[in-house]
């Protein structure tokens, strides 16, 4: 579906046709690139980027047009992923060198935990800005589309690099996932302190809505993942969609809707609202975003 | 030939042994092997609660595939209680009559049942991963997807749709309630994604832990009664996992892959694949033993669960093609369900089993009696639906 979105490669493409077998003209140029980077990611991911690191060349950022893909995954299917039996078979190491030591190192205990989860973080805009925001708390996107994966990889790794003299953008990282189903996978109970859903697949058919995000049997599982006082942060351009997370998560027992004053407040739903891709583009077409946040309450004697 | 019984389950107190042959449940004495009485759905289905025809489909079910998939009886010995197929439903019976005391369908395909130690409620967990707690008796309560087209239909007739009371994001294939000394109630459910999830009934928001360490599917689980917080799980793993569930640690891994593929057989063979399936568990209390049933390699595992150390200890192995184990609490007496497609007037047998796991058969004149008004005839086993399936459910991802 996304190969198609730009007309002006489709006919670039058309030209060359005759001369190369194989992929052509647009298409090719992107699977260079996206080898190119694969290689580059391979080796960079877990590496440390020493201050005033000048040895290599700057890491550019990562161009969103070679990492298209269509918008919707089946959150049903049996997709090839890898997720750890339990909280404690992960090797958080790989995905943050710089802030937790490698899972071999006896000290691990102290070790810091993920807090605060961006579900379905897209190309990674609210990821990027939560960095900068806790500089002391580990952040991690989850996204179930492997080329928007890597997109968000590439980034992190160039942000790294371009930032290693501050130490920047050390405490965020992006993994491939499947939210609805292997979340306990990695988080224990209570680890969590925010989580993200913005701007998720509305899954508008009434038949699709059991692969919507935020559901009531989900909401226990946030609850469990979600420390008292935890907060969730849904965002969306579907009014039907906000009203059916307001309707799942208020009705739950455990969550408690956060008033508009609040919301008016916190700094995250700012970011959310200006700086999730998404967001952007609403705002380009001046369209509505409904915003709501529910508190994880204590659990009842 | 006579078509296979897929379920069985038995009354410790009036001894009545019930069975579940395609979608007819019979009933049977079992110290006299009489039939005692006997449903049928389409001679007995006077009711008219179930009025779905409407759907324009109208996929007039083939009854061959609305067979029973589950059947339990209540713990206070008034009802038998099992889910179909094809039509989704839920059967309550009666168990002195077998008269039916409701059928209630709903959204998904049922996947597993269970009922609460004072017989009101009825948890039902779905192909969707959904679990629905309905009350035993209540014939009024429809329960719909609300969601789903269905609740269009029967929306005026319902008494409004049913939520689920927690839901996997998998299909859900086995559950069961749990009660402590002090009342404290517990639902353990299982999924195809490997989950084993503890939340608390009827607080069904509250999850209370995981039990994480299987890499396949979890097809059965249960709990000992002589061992309260342990757990005995199995799926498409090559291990039993033993749990205490009260704090989620994984006890012990119980290889059941040596035991079911021995070496000397791995090289003939060396081709074949080794996978493991488990379709049945159950425990037989008196001897404090573990059955545990493989569906491929059709072989009946022994196990000894002893409480100090708390370990499961291999006993035996019993080489037999069955459904269903239905056991009697009384000195190690088991009814069997055969799947003996050859010699088919072996449908069930009752066997005796020793503290260190041996089989030997017994009461034959009795089941002798049981097999001759057991089942029903059938032309082929073709018009039986497929009744070992278990292996299916292991993944075969591709992107």
């Amino acid at each position: 579906m996304a190969d198609i979105s730009q007309s002006g490669q489709l006919s670039t493409a058309a030209v060359s046709n005759g001369s190369t077998p194989g992929p052509t003209g647009s298409k090719r140029k992107r699977s260079d690139y996206r080898q190119s980077q694969q290689e580059k990611r391979q080796e960079l991911k877990t590496v440390v980027f020493e201050a005033n690191d000048i040895s290599q060349d700057k890491i550019k950022l990562p161009k969103k047009k070679y990492y298209r893909q269509r918008a919707h995954s089946n959150p049903f299917s049996d997709h090839l992923l890898e997720y750890p039996i339990s909280p404690s078979h992960m090797d958080w190491h790989k995905l943050y060198p710089a802030l937790v030591p490698p899972k071999e190192d006896a000290s691990t205990e102290l070790a810091k935990e993920v807090e605060i989860l961006d579900v379905g973080c897209g190309f990674g805009g609210l990821l990027v800005s939560l960095a900068t925001e806790f500089p002391d708390k580990l952040i991690l996107g989850m996204e179930i589309r492997v080329q928007v994966c890597h997109y968000v990889e590439d980034r992190i790794i160039a942000l790294r690099q371009q930032h290693a003299n501050e130490g920047k953008y050390n405490n965020i990282a992006v993994l491939r996932a499947n939210a609805m189903k292997f979340l306990p996978n990695f988080f224990g109970k209570g680890q969590l302190t925010k989580m993200f859903f913005c701007f998720p697949d509305p899954h508008f058919k009434v038949r699709k809505h059991k692969a919507r995000i935020v559901t009531s049997t989900l909401a226990s599982e946030y609850a469990y993942l979600l420390r008292p006082g935890g907060i969730i942060y849904t965002i969306t351009d579907v009014l039907d969609l906000h009203q059916w997370m307001v309707r799942h998560l208020e009705s739950h027992p455990l969550f408690r809707r956060l008033s508009k004053e609040w919301e008016d407040e916190d700094p995250c739903v700012k970011i959310m609202r200006k700086e999730t891709e998404e967001g952007k583009k609403v705002e380009r077409n001046n369209g509505d975003k409904w915003v709501a946040c529910f508190v994880r309450v204590d659990d009842p004697e | 030939m006579k078509h296979p019984i897929q379920k069985l389950a038995y009354d410790s107190t009036s001894k009545a042994l019930y069975l579940a042959v395609g979608e007819r449940i019979q009933k049977f004495d079992s110290v006299t092997g009489d039939l005692i009485s006997e449903w049928i759905p389409h001679t007995c289905e006077t009711k008219t609660d179930l009025e779905e025809p409407k759907n324009k489909k109208a996929k007039t079910a083939d009854s061959k595939h609305n067979v029973f998939r589950t059947l339990s009886c209540s713990p206070d010995g008034k009802y038998v209680v099992g889910s179909t197929d094809e039509q989704k439903s839920l059967v309550v019976l009666n168990a002195d009559d077998l008269t039916v005391v409701n059928i209630r369908k709903f959204p998904k395909r049922p996947s597993a049942i269970d009922i609460t130690s004072d017989s009101s409620t009825v948890l039902l967990g779905d192909k969707f991963g959904d679990v629905y707690a309905v009350p035993i008796r209540d014939v009024t309560y429809v329960p719909t997807a609300g969601l789903s087209k269905i609740s269009q239909v029967s929306e005026s007739e319902s008494g409004g749709e049913l939520d689920p009371i927690l839901g996997h994001v998998s299909m859900l294939v086995d559950l069961l309630i749990t009660e402590d000394q002090n009342g404290l109630r517990h639902i353990i459910s299982s999924d195809r994604d490997e989950h084993i999830r503890v939340t608390k009934y009827p607080e069904s928001f509250l999850i209370e832990r995981f039990c994480l360490g299987h890499e396949q599917y979890v097809s059965q689980l249960l709990i000992p009664s002589w061992c309260p917080n342990t757990l005995i799980s199995g799926g498409g793993d090559d291990f039993l996992a033993h749990w205490d569930w009260t704090t989620g640690e994984l006890l012990e891994k119980v290889d059941v892959h040596s035991i079911l593929y021995p070496e000397s057989e791995q090289n003939e063979s060396e081709a074949q694949v080794e996978e493991v399936a488990m379709s049945g568990i159950w425990q037989v209390p008196e001897l404090q033993l573990i059955l545990a049933y493989d569906e491929t390699v059709k072989m009946l595992l022994v196990f000894k669960l002893h409480k100090e150390p708390r370990e499961l200890e291999y006993l035996n192995k019993f080489s037999v093609s069955i459904l269903d184990v239905a056991v009697t609490g009384d000195s190690g007496k088991v009814w069997l369900s055969i799947d003996d497609t050859d010699n088919n007037n072996q449908l069930i047998q009752k066997f005796i089993i020793s503290g260190k796991g041996e089989f030997t058969a017994t009461d034959s004149d009795v089941t002798a009696r049981i097999l001759d008004k057991a089942s029903f005839n059938i032309a082929s086993r073709d018009e039986v639906v497929a009744l070992h399936s278990i292996a299916l459910l292991r993944k075969h991802a591709e992107h």
